[in-house]
């Protein structure tokens, strides 16, 4: 009993070392259980609403010979299928998807949220968070393709969970993405390019098997699940599968994800407050060995005493555990609507679950007994009459550098004395300011990586591009661009020979220095690459390559390499890319400024660069958002890390402190011996940090660039390292004054 | 005879740099139950180190040590701990108190359980630390700490309480007082009592002097009578 209250009042004594470890372990429950409890939620719901709204398991593109085969094999009782129609049209900067509305639809249920489906013509709905942004509400009139329609509900298309349109536009804008449903009669009447497909639905015979394999070609690697299945009873697939795959399939991949990340804060941030219990441990029992001594000289058996400080972790593990599940529960719905921000799912209610308390006081106080426990062991286990003698400080070897060092100034002597002595903090404070050092420069290098990537492949002066469904050789207007697009495979990858016209309005060809090379074109077997193959294959200007253009293997002179970096494209004149193929003046692309080539029927798609390029702007803003949070965090955690280990180091040299105080040293002088012995090292760690960094990233673009189709450009200005060096600093001094304070509150010791 | 504590060539060595030092050489000794040993001997002769290793605080070098049919000597830390906490007290010659604990929790500590109340404020009473009784120990003089010492040895009534200078930091009133209180429980409870001390007018109130030097008992004598503690001489 007496035991407990002489730990109970250790603790008061160190309360803020107390109060951090809490913290921690608030923290990191905190974030696991909510992030757990939110996906858990969304999981479940999910998936009941694919069940309910029975979500096709498949879809492939319109012909007419699958027709007959899904007819034949639907009949045999094998799936269910149904005939999807969707027309897409584009109005001043607005995608809508119209669908037809039935009340029998089997596959793909729509999902109303509220008011009612279109009945009449001149009805339709929309999605609830389009007509949020515009203020539209139930009863008012929208128009689209010139005919106003009355706005009788709001709902979603089941299968369209995740809203992504093209490829091209891989993020959801609320104000700019809606999905409209009216009645079959009016769908027939609105303009647009129209899509059919078939949606199948295997009724539960298969498992779901959203997750898509995509080999380097880019093509779907068969053998998962239905889609195996799918492709043995021999219906081909094409690639509009993906896109709606995506749809319906990509929250999928974040729960796996977001799981990942919170388990792994959660075990970082346990790492963490058990390092500090563990430091705490080691210098409080330094303190109190005498104590220990005491006790057993009372009478007190060792695993009483042991027993007496657990008291700490549970404590501890206690308030900060049970706080972070309470904290993450509250949390979770907020979590919920971030998660689902950009779905279209209903939301669900929320729930508790007991599981994740058990989680959040089982992880931690494993962890923090394990630190604990060891410690106290280490100690208890010395002889009485060791514990109460006092401990001899300085260490033989110690005694040798004294005299080694007694040539130096007192101060100086003393800081190196003092750091030999803490050794393992140094250590620590060193490892930590390097990680967090190699933290800053990558979001220092990665805050304006996607701006620099945006810049150089988004610089283009045309509006759109027109894509044709063949090669075609009609000129239009000679403003325009005509392009020759052939896509040829290279070390089993598959790259893009574009052929441009060497006088041209959009396409000219620019290196590193921003000098036009587009006329190098004129030679005969000359190319131009990219940065990206470039760095892709280690190539070099003056190289040779051997390229199957049009059947026939030849080698090609490379005479430059152009800035841009998306995408892995081969530039070379056009006419000799005709002659490759056998034709004259042929071409499948434009580049324009010119809205008008949207009517033609030739045409398979229209690229608006515009929207593209807000459409990656946005979400890049979010992830600068995302950056700046996590630096946030992590800036904390340095700083709590810092404070503590100081806290601990004031604490441990209280008698020294005291004594120094006596002799008349000044806070600041005392400050400037015990505490700023860090700075060397703290700068040491950081200038480390940078090459460091700066290789990993490297490395990392490296890769990706070899998996993806984007390269980047790493540029750090020594600006930027100066505000890297700033922020740590920021950190240490406040550290520093905050410690300081503490010090300078001491009362000179006392009697003995 | 009724022997409590029997000691045969009790030697002590501390490594000293990489010296051994003997503190303590060829002892041997003999309690009676009941008895009260006054040892006595110049700074630096071995008073505190027979005594931690009578208590079994510390390990003997060489030779036994028995309480009554037990060889201590022999004996593990854990066996030590429990063996302490059924026999033995003792009043440290540093006071060794628990600093976060107040005074009246430090003498509970003594005795491990919360129970007779009317014992604790007894001996408080009597070694006048009543209106302390919620003092820090930081708070208070060397003097007071030394009686919140000995209060936690006596509250729990042992078989055996070494008092290693008991009075050092105590004047004369106080000092008596508390050596009254000391026989009068010996004679109540039986205790054996060992008391280390500088001063030998305290000698006089024991059955027993041992006189050390350098580690060794330098002469032995029993007392025909014990003389009462408020009539010895002070200092
Ligand atoms: N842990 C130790 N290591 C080395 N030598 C020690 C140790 N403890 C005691 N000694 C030595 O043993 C000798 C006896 O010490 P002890 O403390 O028993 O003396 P004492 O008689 O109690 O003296 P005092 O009356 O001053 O308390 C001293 O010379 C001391 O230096
Ligand atoms: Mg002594």
């Amino acid at each position: 009993m007496m035991l407990l209250l002489n730990v109970l009042k250790e603790i008061k004594e160190k309360k803020l070392q107390t109060i951090i470890i809490i913290l921690f372990l608030f923290l990191s429950t905190g974030i696991y259980t909510s992030i757990n409890l939110a996906l858990d939620v969304l999981e479940n719901q999910y998936y009941q609403y694919l069940k309910k709204q029975n979500v096709e398991d498949i879809s492939v593109g319109f012909s007419s010979s699958i027709e007959k085969t899904l007819k034949r094999l639907s009949s045999q009782n094998h799936f269910d299928y149904e005939v999807k129609l969707s027309k897409e049209i584009k109005e001043k900067n607005y995608y809508y998807k119209i669908l037809p509305y039935q009340k029998n639809i089997r596959i793909n249920k729509p999902y109303l949220l509220k008011g009612r489906f279109p009945q009449h013509k001149d009805e339709m709905t929309m999605l609830p968070q389009f007509a949020r942004k515009h203020g539209i509400q139930l009863g008012d009139l929208y128009s689209i393709d010139k005919k106003e329609y009355k706005v009788v509900g709001f709902a979603y298309a089941s299968d369209y969970i995740y809203p992504l349109f093209h490829l091209a536009l891989p993020f959801y804008e609320e104000e700019k993405e809606n999905i409209i449903y009216v009645t079959p009669w009016e769908y027939q009447m609105i303009k647009g390019e129209e899509e059919i497909s078939y949606s199948i639905d295997y009724q539960e015979k298969v498992p779901r098997a959203f997750a898509v394999k995509i080999n380097d070609k880019g093509e779907i690697e068969e053998g998962e699940g239905s889609l195996k299945i799918f492709s043995l009873k021999g219906i081909p697939f094409t690639l509009n599968t993906l896109e709606r795959m995506t749809r319906i399939g990509k929250l999928q991949l974040e729960f796996a994800t977001n799981r990942l990340l919170a388990s792994f804060l959660l075990f970082l941030l346990l790492f963490l407050s058990s390092c500090f219990l563990f430091m705490a441990t080691k210098h409080q029992l330094q303190r109190e060995r005498r104590q220990i001594g005491i006790l057993k000289a009372l009478g007190y058996s060792s695993s009483f005493i042991l027993i007496s400080y657990f008291v700490y972790p549970i404590l501890c593990v206690g308030i900060g555990g049970i706080l972070g599940y309470y904290f993450g529960t509250f949390l979770s719905p907020f979590l919920i609507k971030i998660f689902v921000g950009s779905y279209l799912l209903p939301l669900p209610s929320t729930f508790h679950n007991l599981v994740y308390l058990k989680i959040c006081l089982f992880f931690p106080f494993v962890f923090l007994s394990f630190s604990q426990f060891f410690l106290t062991l280490f100690v208890i286990h010395k002889k009485v009459i060791f514990l109460l003698q006092p401990e001899k400080h300085i260490k033989k070897t110690f005694s040798y550098l004294h005299r080694f060092f007694s040539i130096f100034p007192f101060s100086f002597r003393f800081r190196i004395i003092f750091t030999i002595r803490s050794l393992g903090k140094i250590g620590l404070i060193s490892i930590f300011s390097f990680l967090s050092s190699l933290f800053i420069i990558f979001i220092l290098v990665g805050i304006d990586l996607f701006d620099i990537l945006l810049k150089q492949t988004f610089s283009a002066s045309y509006q759109n591009i027109v894509y044709f469904n063949q090669i075609e050789t009609k000129r239009y207007s000679s403003r325009d661009d005509y392009i020759l697009s052939l896509d040829t495979t290279f070390h089993g990858n598959t790259i893009t020979v574009l052929g441009i016209d060497v006088i041209n309005h959009y396409s000219r060809l620019k290196d590193d220095k921003n000098k036009d090379i587009t006329e190098k074109l004129e030679e005969k077997n000359s190319i131009i690459i990219n940065r990206l193959i470039k760095q892709k294959y280690s190539l070099k200007q003056g190289d040779f390559l051997s390229l199957t253009i049009g059947g026939e293997k030849k080698y090609y002179h490379i005479v430059g390499i152009t800035k841009d970096m998306v995408g892995s494209y081969i530039y070379r004149k056009r006419e000799y890319v005709n002659e490759d193929i056998n034709l004259v003046g042929g071409y499948n692309q434009i580049r324009t400024n010119d809205n008008s080539y949207d009517r033609l029927n030739s045409i398979s798609q229209t690229y608006h660069i515009c929207d593209i390029k807000t459409n990656f702007k946005k979400e890049i803003d979010r992830f600068r958002l995302f950056l700046s949070f996590i630096m946030i965090c992590f800036f904390s955690l340095f700083f709590f890390l810092l404070l503590f280990i100081t806290n601990i180091i004031v604490e441990e040299n209280k008698k020294l402190i005291c004594l120094m105080k006596v002799f008349g040293y000044s806070d600041k002088k005392i400050e400037k011996m015990v505490l700023r012995i860090y700075i060397p090292f703290l700068l040491i760690s950081y200038f480390l940090a940078i090459p460091c960094m700066i290789f990993l990233i490297k490395k990392g673009l490296h890769f990706l660039a070899q998996k993806m189709n984007f390269s980047f450009l790493i540029t750090l200005s020594w600006q930027k390292i100066l505000i890297g060096l700033l922020l740590i600093f920021i950190i240490y001094f406040s550290v520093l004054f905050l410690s300081k304070k503490i010090f300078s509150n001491m009362i000179l010791l006392k009697g003995e | 005879m009724n022997y409590c504590i029997r000691t045969t060539n009790v030697g002590k060595e501390y490594l000293v740099g990489k010296e051994k030092r003997k503190a303590l050489k060829e002892i041997s000794l003999d309690f009676k139950k009941g008895e009260i040993i006054v040892i006595l001997g110049p700074s630096g002769s071995g008073k505190t180190t027979l005594l931690n290793v009578l208590s079994g605080i510390d390990k003997v070098t060489e030779g036994t040590i028995y309480y009554e049919e037990k060889n201590i000597s022999t004996f593990s830390e854990r066996q030590m701990t429990k063996f302490r906490k059924k026999y033995i007290s003792i009043i440290f010659q540093k006071y060794n108190l628990l600093e976060n604990l107040n005074v009246y929790q430090n003498i509970l500590m003594g005795k491990g359980k919360e129970k007779g109340k009317s014992e604790i404020n007894e001996i408080m009473d009597l070694l006048e630390l009543k209106d302390k009784r919620r003092y820090q120990i930081k708070q208070l003089s060397g003097g007071e700490q030394q009686r919140v010492a000995i209060a936690r040895a006596i509250l729990k009534k042992p078989k055996v309480l070494f008092c290693d200078e008991p009075t050092g930091s105590l004047d004369e009133r106080m000092g008596k007082k508390i050596l009254k209180y000391l026989v009068m429980i010996n004679e109540k409870e039986n205790i054996t009592i060992i008391i280390v001390t500088h001063n030998p007018g305290i000698a006089l109130i024991g059955d027993k002097i041992i006189l050390m030097k350098e580690g060794t008992i330098y002469s032995e004598k029993t007392t025909k009578i014990r003389m009462n503690p408020e009539i010895i001489p002070w200092g």
